[in-house]
């Protein structure tokens, strides 16, 4: 049976673990970058914050438990209610960490959101057969122009591609940012069609020169690019950033705390689709297929649902034609928003187009 | 005079002669400081592995930790009930700086349990292992300065939780199923 003594040294004691838990969570929030555990945002995420936040809450927590609870020097709590009450804490200091981070981090994205759809790019929306999406169009030179089937994560729009639509217009590219449909509709072999009907749509446009197509991918939309350009041969240039390779990347686990808030991190997970989609589509068993068609792959280097150096263990050894680049600070959802990533996939297109 | 006494009398005697190393001990004795920096060591670890396969690793020996917790407690309560040694302060004069337990001394209950996590972990990763057994010596060690344990029980309990550890992590393959669920479990929450 359970006896707890003294209620003050039992309510001190489970205050002691919540403060100090919550302490380690910040220590762990930061030595592994962990925005889904952090209770910082902006500048103040910076390490000595989180490190001095962390230490504070430690030692702050059992001073005053040592200082507030003279019931320590007498008889007291013994193991088993130790264990139920640190536990109980533990299970309240995850669950207050989890969901404040995920406030402060949505209040955090709203304002970048708000950012994100201040450019203004010309463009018209496109609705042709099952094909959806944006055309992007840089100034008309009366000659046609290498044109690029742009596609987003499935978890996020068209709006995500800004970064990379505004670099590669400015390069002079067209560009078609397709848009998935509703996600509960993404299915194979459904999603096959989604590729070549852009493609078809853009060699009936006279801007376009129908031998200069290349395909840009992002994460999930990044299989789908190398799947459809391995059919397809009118597709002369791939780039794909982040793509999964491999079904076991669909299940990061705990990393995925690196890339979002814990909220964020469930609602991804009700795409249930995309393990199986990534097993379907088996992008790296069409790699070969592109031949001499050229092929960039690109992570960054702290991706926390596909990391770099197990996706270069999956594709295994580089050509010239089929590279694997990975960046320096970049995450999985930072990537397409990267100013480095779209130099370089302007650059990329520029060379290989 | 047994060695065991002669070891005790050479450690609780320092007891009361240094203020400063007697507030140390008095940290330390308690069942509430060492046993919750053991524990958030652990919750930090669980989160360490850089990569899955790391971080497996990792939880798995956090959890196969808090089994051998458990078995340990379980021998801890079958020598009790098959053996009683009264405390030291019961039979002889002693400097005793903490209050006075009631139940048997031996085997020491502190050391089972931190040695048994202590061991668990160190099995696994060397380098953190062996911080904790350090913190696992401390608390054996402030129980005999402050008069509440003979060495010989504090001995006894680090073997038991040693053994407790053992047992578990390399003959334990009976556990690893439910440590494999609850790893995927976590997993499939985002917390492993």
């Amino acid at each position: 049976m359970l006896n707890f003594i003294s209620p003050h040294l039992a309510i001190n004691y489970f205050l002691l673990a919540l403060a100090t838990i919550v302490g380690a969570l910040q220590f762990v929030a930061v030595r592994h970058r962990l925005i889904g555990l952090s209770l910082f945002i902006g500048r103040a995420r910076e390490p000595i914050w989180g490190y001095l936040l962390a230490g504070t809450l430690i030692v702050g927590a059992f001073a005053w438990f040592f200082a507030a609870t003279p019931e320590v020097f007498v008889p007291g709590l013994a193991g088993a209610e130790l264990v139920l009450l640190f536990g109980a804490a533990a299970i309240c200091a995850l669950a207050f960490t989890l969901l404040v981070s995920s406030i402060l981090h949505w209040v955090q994205h709203r304002e970048t959101s708000d950012q994100k759809t201040a450019g203004r790019l010309r463009h018209e929306a496109v609705s042709w057969q099952q094909l959806r999406g944006t055309l992007y169009l840089p100034e008309d030179t009366g000659k046609p122009r290498a044109a690029i089937c742009a596609l987003p994560s499935p978890s996020e729009g068209t709006l995500s591609l800004h970064p990379l639509v505004a670099a590669l217009i400015e390069e002079g590219f067209i560009v078609l940012a397709m848009d998935w449909g509703p996600q509960e509709e993404i299915r194979y072999p459904a999603v096959l069609g989604l590729l070549p009907s852009a493609v078809a749509y853009l060699t009936r446009r006279d801007e376009v020169n129908p031998e200069r197509i290349g395909v840009l991918g992002v994460d999930l939309g990044g299989d789908l690019a190398i799947r459809s350009a391995g059919t397809d041969e009118q597709i002369v240039a791939v780039l794909a950033l982040a793509p999964f390779l491999d079904r076991a990347n669909t299940q990061p686990g705990l990393s995925i705390l690196k890339e979002m808030s814990y909220l964020e991190a469930l609602r991804w997970a009700r795409f249930r689709e995309r393990g199986k989609l990534v097993a379907e589509l088996a992008a790296l068993n069409h790699i070969s297929k592109l031949d001499s068609r050229p092929l960039l792959l690109v992570y960054g280097d702290r991706d926390g649902i596909v990391p770099a150096e197990r996706a270069c263990a999956t594709l295994g050894e580089e050509t010239a034609r089929r590279r694997l680049t990975s960046l320096p600070g970049e995450n999985h959802l930072s990537l397409p928003d990267s100013p480095a990533t779209s130099a370089l996939v302007a650059c990329w297109f520029r060379e290989n187009l | 005079m047994s060695f065991d006494l002669q070891l005790f009398q050479l450690i609780n005697n320092l007891a009361g002669q240094n203020a400063l190393l007697d507030g140390v001990m008095r940290l330390l004795v308690n069942e509430y400081f060492l046993t919750t920096i053991m524990s958030l060591i652990l919750i930090i670890y669980w989160f360490e592995g850089h990569d899955r396969d790391r971080r497996e690793r990792d939880q798995r020996a956090i959890l196969q930790a808090i089994i051998a917790l458990a078995i340990a407690n379980i021998l801890l309560k079958l020598c009790n009930l098959i053996y009683f040694r009264p405390r030291p302060f019961d039979s002889h004069e002693v400097n005793l700086l903490f209050y006075r337990p009631w139940d048997s001394s031996f085997p020491s209950n502190p050391a089972t349990v931190s040695f048994s996590v202590a061991t668990a972990v160190w099995l696994y990763n060397r380098r953190l292992g062996a911080l904790l057994l350090v913190l696992a010596t401390l608390f054996g060690l402030s129980r005999i300065y402050c008069g509440v344990h003979y060495p010989s029980d504090v001995i006894a309990g680090a073997l038991l939780g040693a053994l407790s550890a053992y047992l578990v992590v390399r003959k334990g393959g009976f556990v690893d199923p439910v440590i494999s669920l609850i790893i995927r479990t976590g997993r499939r929450l985002y917390l492993a």
